[in-house]
């Protein structure tokens, strides 16, 4: 995990004026990438968030039928037979790497609920990390900008006199 | 001698591509392993609430096999010792590639600099 250094931003801060504009546009190129990165993870975390939480609540769907229930178990999409709820309180869950627990309903729960309250901090520090990043963009930006702007003063200067 | 120059600068710019291709490919490596150290630690800690009246199994090809909980504990935590393993492997070559890359950027930045200076003197030659 990437940890955000306190005295980071600070010392990009001092650097920032010694560097030249490529290296600061260089700078900003690796930035703008890290960032991109960052909000490509946001979105898989957002996708992964709305599953367990889709996962949870078919487990409160499933906990309202009774054993014995009929239903219509789809063989194909077009396709179905009868069949009878069996259990109502038992699920098995994937947990990663090939291995499956079995739980009964509030346990299934309790697994979603520790599994979204994780991915929630995850994307609330990818968002911190983010939002830094950012900062640290807009300030090399101007920083880029000035840095044009007084190349071209001093270039329009010897220019002037030159002629 | 701005064609040996040239070519060197072309020499050491294949060098450079080929380090940064290395690079590349051990930082995806990496990524991959850090991700499954993630997912295996994830189990772990589910592995850990286990509860008495709960039953671990194991997908193996298309079947679920129950396990015994101590051995499944076990497993994942030698499969995250040689993920452990296999990162610090990756992350020593990488250090190494690395310097490889700066040794070839400052080489080039030399070199280009050689070849400015040499193109200044034709020029000026050339004036004169």
């Amino acid at each position: 995990m990437e940890k955000s250094n306190d005295s980071g931003p600070k010392l990009v801060e001092i650097d920032l004026n010694k560097l030249t504009i490529p290296e600061l546009s260089r700078q900003r190129q690796q930035l703008e990438q890290e960032i991109a990165l960052l909000q490509d993870s946001i979105y898989t975390l957002k996708m992964a968030q709305s599953k367990f939480q889709e996962s949870k609540k078919s487990i409160e769907k499933a906990q309202k039928y009774e054993a014995g229930q009929l239903l219509l178990v789809p063989l194909t999409g077009s396709m179905y037979v009868d069949g009878q709820i069996a259990e109502t309180n038992s699920f098995i869950i994937n947990v990663g790497t090939g291995y499956y627990l079995k739980k009964d309903a509030e346990g299934a729960k309790d697994y979603f609920q520790r599994r979204l309250t994780y991915v929630t901090s995850q994307i609330e520090k990818i968002q911190a990390i983010g939002s830094d990043r950012n900062r640290i963009k807009d300030a090399i930006v101007s920083v880029m900008q000035a840095k044009i702007q007084t190349q071209i003063a001093q270039q329009q200067a010897s220019k002037g006199k030159g002629e | 001698m701005a064609e040996q120059l040239q070519k060197e600068i072309q020499n050491e710019v294949e060098v450079l591509k080929k380090y940064e291709k290395e690079y590349k490919l051990q930082q995806q490596q990496r990524q991959q392993l850090n991700g499954q150290l993630n997912e295996n630690e994830v189990v772990k800690t589910e592995l850990d609430f286990v509860k008495g009246n709960e039953e671990v199994y194991k997908m193996i090809g298309k079947v679920l096999i129950k396990q015994d909980l101590v051995e499944a504990k076990q497993n994942v935590l030698k499969r995250m010792d040689f993920i452990k393993g296999e990162i610090k492997r990756i992350d020593n070559a990488s250090t190494v590639t690395e310097m490889k890359l700066d040794d070839c950027r400052t080489k080039l930045t030399k070199l280009q600099q050689e070849m400015q200076q040499a193109q200044l003197a034709s020029i000026s030659k050339n004036k004169k």
